[in-house]
């Protein structure tokens, strides 16, 4: 077969763990290819996305900065050239730092042309070459025709674990008919809002839209603090003049009423976040008004079924959305997604499998790699509610964060093969599915890679000593220490 | 190998010619199945576009419209649902119409129309191989999320818009040399431009503005045509617009215009009337060939570098673009040219001057042959032939059937033609994907193959006309 190149470190996904990975790679000095299915970097991000918790959760309840590196260096980029909110003044209260995915997609571009990261657009992954238990490279399929891309470790930014997975590396998937697989969604954008009908609209009916938020009440734990949380709401709904504050807003009533009347499906909510344009210009993103109930998106069959299904949903929400939502009357699709954003498919079997009771416990460990602010305990349904609750599984010890063990990069039974993204190691109560986590995951596999090959040894002995991996980490911004 | 499934019509790719292929096939009775490389359908009409003249030049320069069928349904449809413009037909643009129409609804239409005509869709489903016994193709081999699966048809149509599967079944096959082949692009589209603050500079300075295709199409002096536009009270009167010279040579010179192309735009039309300015010639990427990943990957880099400079410029020195802002990027690059199959007919540029008709007509174009794109800021080469009398050429069925290989049809741009009849336009290839369409399902329904079928088309055409193309009947 023929050989397309030889390289140090060989990622397989240009999504949000995947761009990471080959930045930080590259920074520690390795020769890197990062392989693309599509034409475009960024995939949830931009191409499918973003989602609503893209660029939130950086910091935990305390306020404490836990996550950075690579995702806050391309924040403040952004927010230097006017593509991006502001990091918020008060991290305690709200954590969304809105960034302009489309700008995000042409900065990621200038990061690999600056980082001299190797690029193999179009091109999709569908084997792996190994020997023995190594992995040595991957087989890709594209219009030139079927070729080998060879390297010293591979990374599996997938986000699927496709790659892991027909490496023989065991993963885990909910069974599907116990458990509702979290829906995928194609997310679209409206334009034209009359943003001041809608705020006074939210200042006078702040009581309605509470049921709504509702849901996310009792995320917290006890009815004490649900209590608490409503009547602060209440508050700033009653006294609001800057909506992106509240980072997303939901129309749990109205979408309650429009299916009962059939003007509305039952799949998701009718709520949107904030997409930021130049010149301080603001869109309404919505990012589960379409949700495909019990899709596999490792079936192609299914698959496909789901992008029929999701325009169906969207094309219906935006009908509503101009009628029923106050301020939209005029408002106007001005960006869809071009396929699915999946929420959930595999994880992939690492050396350590991260528990809830890590991030019930605010655990910390040895071979911190970064951190998560996830409070766990809600999955997306495809219901009018969007968000179903298990009881008692929210929320992080302390108020802090945990922390992401290299070991979770590692995959079990091959060697030379790293994972970062969506699909890391992982229980499904802790599925670490958001964005700020896979851009972690992915710097921190990216400089592990690049080290192991400096080194002469495999990802797996690195496990060893990670003292440097964390010291490197530390140098390119990543924070491990010092929070709750 | 896993079969993925049986079908009469297998249709490669999910473009515009596909599409319509699909819709066409499904409508002549066969059991059809569309496979798409990404998640979503449209190609070049929203994926990567649209071009600029996605719906346009439905009309020859007589004003006779000469691009009906699929097409025609669609922009109807969404007409009646505020996603287009009525046919833009004022006097000065004889030839040079526009008809367009919002592509984000394009394509949920694209969906629903699937829906509704019953077409088996496979989406996420790169095809690597063909399947043959001797000369004949049964089928297709794709890679996806569930592995390596064949799926077996009828008759394949090649809607890859680079004739992969053609290339790959044996067809012989034409590509021009990368020193001339027409540079791909990448799309991008902005809001917010005061639409007030432009027309008044283009009212007032359109000697500063490029209008020589309206004047070749009008045969109108120069200074008829500068008096008629400086008339323009809506931007919707103008289609594409595009010069801009004094500002664009000042960005030359300060280096703030990348000089890869010339400076304009056209319009994309949004629910409720609203005008975004759509960019599909600010950046130009030259000498790639985009069956050549190695290039094709270069080309995805390099078109997003210009994009980033040519809106600095647009932002900073044209007028009513200062609080515009990017809302869409298109995410790969629009493959303006690549190999042409061969097929029993290669359609020529003395065809297309000489407009003529052919026995076996599928459709009619009255675009002109050899209007290529260079990387200057010239954007286009000068020599554009323009079919005769104001009028429009046939497009023969031949030029669907590839040579050498059985139960095969090709449409999009790859058809068969020399490389100035290239019939890459968007209109072209929604005319040749329905024909092949109709053709593919009728070949099946008769028991014979595609090539065979051009021994008697009498029942194609038939067929086509009741389903709205226009065949006969213009200049």
């Amino acid at each position: 077969m023929k050989i397309y190149g030889e390289y140090d470190v060989v990622i397989v996904g240009g999504g949000t763990s995947g761009v990471s990975a080959a930045i930080a790679a590259a920074r520690v000095g390795a020769k890197t290819m990062l392989i693309e299915r599509f034409g475009a970097l960024g995939g949830q991000m931009n191409i499918s996305g973003p989602p609503g918790f893209a660029y939130a959760l950086l910091w935990n309840r305390r306020g404490e900065k836990c996550v950075a590196g690579i995702i806050e260096e391309t924040h403040h980029r952004l927010e230097k050239e006017g593509h991006a909110m502001p990091y918020p003044k008060n991290p305690q209260e709200t954590t969304y730092a809105f960034v302009d995915p489309d700008w995000w997609g042409l900065m990621i571009f200038e990061m690999m042309t600056e980082n001299h990261v190797n690029l193999l657009l179009h091109s999709l992954a569908v084997d792996v070459i190994k020997e023995g238990d190594a992995v040595r490279g991957v087989i890709v399929e594209n219009t030139s025709g079927r070729m080998a891309v060879m390297g010293k470790v591979i990374i599996d930014c997938s986000g699927e674990g496709d790659i892991a997975s027909r490496a023989g590396v065991p993963y885990e998937k909910i069974p599907k008919e116990e458990i509702e697989i979290e829906p995928p969604s194609i997310s679209f954008t409206m334009d034209g809002v009359d943003w001041d009908k809608l705020i006074k609209y939210i200042r006078e009916h702040a009581e309605e839209l509470l049921d709504a938020w509702a849901v996310r009440g009792t995320l917290t734990k006890t009815e004490e603090e649900v209590k608490r949380q409503r009547v602060k709401l209440y508050q700033s709904f009653r006294t609001i003049d800057d909506l992106v504050k509240i980072g997303c807003i939901t129309f749990g009533k109205l979408t309650r009423e429009l299916v009962a009347r059939g003007e509305y499906h039952e799949f998701g909510d009718l709520g949107f976040f904030f997409t930021p344009r130049e010149g301080g210009k603001w869109q309404a993103i919505f990012q589960h008004s379409s949700q495909v109930r019990q899709c596999d998106a490792t079936d192609i069959t299914e698959l496909t079924a789901g992008e029929v299904e999701a325009r169906r949903q969207v094309a219906i929400a935006l009908k509503a959305a101009r009628k029923y939502i106050p301020g939209f009357e005029n408002a106007y699709l001005s960006r869809i997604t071009g396929y699915l954003r999946i929420r959930e498919t595999r994880r992939v079997m690492g050396d350590y499998k991260m528990v809830l009771a890590d991030v019930q416990a605010a655990r910390k460990f040895p071979d911190v790699i970064g951190k998560s602010v996830q409070g766990m305990g809600a999955f997306h349904t495809a219901t009018i509610d969007t968000i179903t609750v298990i009881p008692g599984h929210h929320g992080i010890g302390d108020n802090g964060s945990f922390d992401l063990p290299y070991r979770i990069l590692v995959p079990q039974k091959v060697e030379n093969m790293l994972i970062a993204g969506k699909h890391v190691s992982a229980e499904r109560n802790c599925y670490l599915r958001f964005l700020p986590d896979t851009m972690v995951t992915g710097q921190a596999a990216g400089v592990a890679a690049g080290l192991c090959v400096k080194r002469g040894i495999t990802p797996r002995q690195l496990e060893k000593d990670v003292s440097e991996l964390q010291d490197i980490l530390q140098k390119q911004g990543a924070i491990l220490f010092g929070t709750h | 190998m896993e079969i993925f499934g049986e079908y009469d019509v297998v249709v490669v790719g999910g473009g515009t010619s596909g599409v319509a292929a699909a819709i066409a096939s499904a409508r002549t009775g066969a059991n059809t199945i569309l496979i798409e490389r990404l998640g979503c359908l449209g190609g070049q009409m929203n994926v990567s576009g649209p071009p600029g003249f996605a719906y346009a030049n439905m009309f020859n320069g007589k004003g006779e419209q000469v691009i009906a069928g699929i097409m025609e349904e669609t922009h109807h449809r969404l007409l009646k649902d505020g996603h287009a413009l009525p046919h833009l037909l004022p006097d000065f643009r004889a030839g040079y119409t526009f008809s367009y129409v919002d592509p984000d609804w394009w394509g949920f239409l694209m969906f629903e129309m699937m829906t509704e005509n019953d077409v088996k869709l496979l989406l996420h489903s790169l095809a690597v191989e063909v399947i043959k016994e001797g000369d004949a193709v049964k089928g297709v081999i794709v890679e996806n999320t569930s592995g390596r699966q064949a799926v077996l048809g009828k008759v394949i149509i090649d809607c890859t818009g680079e004739g992969d599967i053609c290339v790959r079944a044996g067809a012989p096959y034409e590509k021009i040399g990368k020193d001339q082949i027409q540079p791909h692009t990448l799309s991008f589209t902005a809001d917010g431009v005061d639409w007030g603050i432009f027309l008044k500079y283009m009212t007032e300075n359109p000697e500063e503005f490029d209008w020589q295709r309206l004047i070749n199409r009008t045969g109108w002096t120069k200074e008829r045509m500068i008096e008629r536009v400086r008339k323009i009270k809506e931007i919707t009167e103008l289609g594409e617009v595009m010069g801009f010279f004094s500002l664009r040579d000042k960005g030359l010179k300060t280096g703030e215009w990348h000089g890869f192309s010339g400076v304009g735009f056209f319009l994309m039309p949004r629910e409720g009337g609203i005008i975004q300015a759509h960019f599909q010639h600010s950046s130009q990427v030259g000498e790639v060939d985009p069956t050549d990943v190695r290039e094709l990957t270069y080309a995805e880099i390099e078109c997003r570098r210009q994009v980033v400079i040519a809106w600095k410029f647009f932002k900073k020195y044209v007028p009513g673009f200062k609080n515009a802002y990017i809302t869409r990027v298109c995410s790969e690059v629009r493959i303006r040219e690549s190999g042409r199959v061969i097929g029993d007919y290669i359609l020529t540029t003395e065809d297309v001057g000489e407009a003529r008709k052919f026995k076996d007509t599928i459709g009619k174009s009255s675009f002109p042959a050899a209007s290529h794109h260079t990387v200057g800021t010239a954007t286009l080469k000068k020599g554009a032939v323009y079919p005769k009398d104001k009028g429009s050429h046939d497009i023969p069925y031949r030029c669907l059937v590839p040579k050498n290989v059985e139960n095969l049809l090709v449409a999009g741009k790859a058809v068969s033609t020399d490389r100035d009849a290239y019939l890459r336009y968007l209109m072209q290839t929604m005319v040749t994907g329905q024909a092949a369409g109709v053709a593919a399902a009728l070949s099946i329904k008769k028991g014979i193959t595609p090539r065979q079928l051009e021994k008697d088309v009498s029942e194609l055409q038939a067929i086509l006309l009741k389903q709205g193309a226009i065949l006969y009947g213009t200049h």
